[in-house]
């Protein structure tokens, strides 16, 4: 109890952290209550308006319109749906691949231990944006499948992590002592391991919401992700950037949208790494 | 008790952050950058001061090899290389214009055509142009057989009874005036070029040797391609012509139009629709509206259900909001098309009946062929970036899906999604799909998307009619003898397309181009589209 206090307290003290939350929490409200915030929900979900098309931001239209007549604001609120979705999909995703490998090759050791590590290692070796654009370009293109290429990209991360957490958690007294009582592999890996291995993971995860929602967008940018009429950020800034010269507002919105988005959760992860981590605590 | 693991969580967050963002924000700002100033293109050995005329364009050249070139190199190659005919615009006195062959004529057969050449031709070697460079030309490209080669399918031999005659023994009765003006595929080089043991690297090193008034000076990749006039030209120079004819690759528009703003370029014919009025307001430029070859179509998958009842497709087709297209997606560039040949190619049918938008009907029809409030889902592919393939689409979407038809947009970059096409198992079931001619005639539109194939190449919507093919084979088989009879049998042909809704035609498309002020004696020719022809520009006030 005082230990969540303290890093309650703490979370209150750094100014940024506490942005950073509100605006992740702002995010995951607009996203429940799309439907009802948007001022054109079916706009929203891809509609045209003919004859409205490019109209600059101002009454009616809050952000403007895009090159089909609907409403930039409605599109980009329905946006975080997907956005917020593909962030943290890919992320639980990624985990649900990394976690059980990572704590796998921790505990085991040896053979399997090599085998998983090299095999986090050719995922590493390659950049993390190509990996996930090779990916999406054989599943083709889609946001099931962008989601699926960006998880390939991001589990060897957990693995590692875990694995890490693990092999230093192995030999300390109270995993001693578990085994000592009788207790079997998979109770020492999944009652003891890994619950105090979880809180980088936490750490990490949380970041990560804010690149996989990046990535996501840069994919569909360039096509491999969400596809028309889908209000997805990185999709509107690929439109809209075509007209940029004449009709600022179509790609700066969205684009602001994913600004503001991936800044509020590195912000919140930031700080949350800050609270969890004892070393940084004492200071 | 935690442990930190220090090497992962030095992978730098806010930086990386930062830089994803910025990457982002750059491609979305792309927009806001000045291009770097150009010097004009120096050449070095003349001191006058040079008249230069530049173009620019959205991707670079590709193949330099006169035997296979089939895309944008074309605009450089229009002006090095000639044809033994040109095909002119559409509204001419004349449908040709003599080249390198000064008249020809058929025999009563349609198997053999004879072109005699004109004399006194040079080459930029300083070559004498013969008849021995056409049939060199000629059969080489046949025997690489890429590119555009297909067009001289028909030719049996080439024979040269002397210097300046040449003589082309058909298998089949060809249209071999509309072949030799065709657009790639009838650019005739040197024989020097085409003796040389390394004639295909020489090529695509980025050499040529023509007949043509400019000659290739230099090839910069990804920046420009410089052509310097020809003095010994066959055609003769007046003064106010241009010295230096520059192609410069410029791939984003925005760039172009600041570019063509401050006077650096002259040419474009990038310009997105919704940005004509702006350039419009500009007093130093112009901007010209003409009429296009190129059409935008959507095949139906006939080979798959739904889509294999006619009854369908004609829904389909009534659910196009035609006009509004037209209005709001082509800003009134473009016209309904009427059945597959575009207005201005001979053969065009004005009496055909065009789709109309009307969700009742098409409802109706769906009715009819068993599917009472639709209640299926499609596929419809474009091309990655194609804003009006795009909105065409998602304006399609919206009025299906009042009818209870869903449809699924998905883009692709044209490699792929033409590969998945061809595949019946991967083929979607709509494909949006521009077409333009190799040469001009309606065969070229009607043989290439609808007449049935083992193996699909570009009948991507799997059409097969028996009665049809057999008209336009004997169509095109008339076309070099009896043109009016030919065209009266392509009518027949386009009307069973209509009839049996094979596409939705949607539209015919005008072309826009903008230039400065300064240059006069521009002339669009749809048929070979998207060049400029320097030979015929002047600078004036």
């Amino acid at each position: 109890m005082s230990e969540g206090r303290g890093a309650l307290k703490l979370l209150l003290k750094n100014r940024l952290t506490l942005a950073g939350a509100a605006v992740v929490l702002a995010l995951a409200l607009v996203a429940l209550a799309a439907p009802w915030l948007a001022p054109n929900p079916a706009q929203a979900l891809g509609r045209p308006d003919m004859g409205n098309q490019f109209r600059p931001p101002g009454p009616g239209n809050w952000l403007g319109t895009d090159d089909l007549g609907r409403d930039l604001l409605s599109r980009i609120i329905y946006g975080t749906r997907i956005s917020l979705h593909m962030g943290t999909l890919v992320i639980l995703l990624a985990m649900a691949i990394g976690v059980p490998l990572g704590a796998i090759a921790g505990y085991a050791g040896g053979v399997a231990d090599e085998v998983v590590m090299r095999l986090t290692d050719v995922f590493l070796g390659f950049p993390p944006l190509l990996l996930a654009l090779a990916v999406a370009s054989l599943l083709g293109p889609g946001l099931a499948n962008a989601l699926v290429a960006i998880a390939i990209t991001w589990w060897p991360w957990y693995t590692r992590l875990v694995r890490a957490q693990v092999l230093s958690l192995r030999e300390t007294a109270f995993v001693e002592a578990a085994r000592s009582l009788g207790a079997g592999h998979g109770r020492i890996v999944f009652r003891h391991l890994l619950p105090n291995s979880l809180s980088p993971v936490i750490v990490q995860a949380s970041m990560d919401v804010g690149y996989a929602i990046l990535t996501a967008a840069a994919l569909s940018f360039i096509g491999l992700g969400a596809q028309p009429p889908a209000p997805e950020w990185g999709l509107m800034v690929a439109t809209g950037r075509k007209y940029f010269m004449q009709y600022w507002w179509y790609a700066t919105f969205p684009g602001l949208a994913v600004f503001v988005t991936v800044l509020a959760f590195n912000l919140f992860g930031d700080g949350l790494r800050d609270v969890l981590d004892p070393r940084t605590r004492r200071q | 008790m935690t442990v930190r693991s220090g090497s992962l969580f030095r992978r730098p967050s806010l930086r990386w952050t930062a830089v994803g963002l910025a990457v982002l924000l750059a491609l979305s700002l792309v927009a806001c950058r000045r291009p770097p100033q150009q010097a004009a293109p120096e050449t070095g050995t003349e001191p006058a001061r040079k008249l230069i005329a530049t173009y620019a364009i959205l991707s670079d050249m590709t193949e330099w090899d006169p035997s296979i070139t089939f895309d944008q190199t074309s605009f450089a190659m229009l002006n090095i290389y000639e044809p033994l005919v040109w095909f002119n615009p559409p509204g001419s006195r004349e449908t040709f214009t003599p080249a390198l062959a000064e008249r020809w004529e058929v025999a009563p057969d349609g198997m053999s055509w004879t072109f005699y050449l004109r004399k006194g031709v040079k080459f930029h070697n300083g070559e004498p142009f013969t008849s021995e460079a056409v049939k060199l030309y000629v059969d080489r490209t046949m025997e690489l057989n890429q590119g555009a080669a297909f067009i001289w399918g028909a030719v049996e031999a080439v024979e040269t009874p002397d210097d300046h005659t040449v003589v082309f023994r058909l298998a089949y009765p060809a249209p071999m005036d509309l072949v030799v003006s065709a657009g790639y595929g009838t650019y005739i080089p040197c024989p020097e070029s085409l003796k040389r043991p390394d004639a295909a690297e020489w090529f695509a090193r980025g050499n040529a040797c023509g007949t043509g008034p400019y000659r290739l000076a230099r090839w910069t990749p990804g920046e420009e391609v410089v052509m310097e006039r020809f003095d010994d030209y066959w055609g003769g120079w007046q003064p106010g012509q241009f010295d230096l004819a520059v192609i410069k690759i410029v791939p984003e528009w925005s760039t172009q139009r600041q570019m063509l703003e401050a006077g650096e370029i002259d040419v474009t014919r990038a310009v997105p629709v919704e940005e004509m009025d702006a350039l419009k307001a500009n007093p130093n430029l112009v901007v010209r509206v003409d009429p296009g070859f190129q059409n935008l179509l959507a095949l139906y998958n006939t080979a798959r259900k739904p889509l294999d009842d006619r009854l369908v497709r004609q829904a389909l087709s009534h659910a196009l909001d035609y006009e509004t297209i037209i209005r709001e997606v082509r800003r009134g560039l473009a016209e309904q098309s009427q059945g597959p040949v575009p207005r201005g190619i001979w053969g065009h049918d004005d009496q055909l009946p065009m789709a109309t938008f009307d969700l009742r009907k098409a409802s109706d029809l769906l009715a009819r062929a068993g599917y009472p409030g639709g209640g299926f889902k499609l596929t419809i592919s474009y091309e990655t970036g194609d804003e009006h393939e795009r909105k065409v689409a998602e304006l399609w979407k919206a009025a299906l899906a009042q009818i209870g038809v869903e449809l699924e947009i998905i883009a692709q970059p044209w490699g792929v999604r033409w590969d998945r096409q061809r595949n019946p198992d991967t083929a979607f079931d709509v494909f949006l799909f521009y077409w333009w001619p190799t040469y001009i005639t309606p065969h070229d539109w009607l043989f290439s998307m609808f007449h049935s194939e083992e193996d699909p190449f570009f009948n991507l919507g799997y059409y097969k009619n028996p009665e049809f093919d057999a008209l336009i084979d004997e169509a095109n088989a008339l076309t070099g003898r009896d043109r009016e009879r030919a065209a009266e049998l392509f009518r027949r042909a386009q009307a069973i397309l209509v009839e049996d809704a094979a596409a939705a035609f949607v539209y015919d498309q005008s072309s826009v181009t903008a230039h400065t002020r300064t240059l006069k004696g521009y002339v669009d020719n749809p048929a070979y589209p998207n060049t400029v022809f320097f030979y015929q520009l002047r600078r004036g006030n």
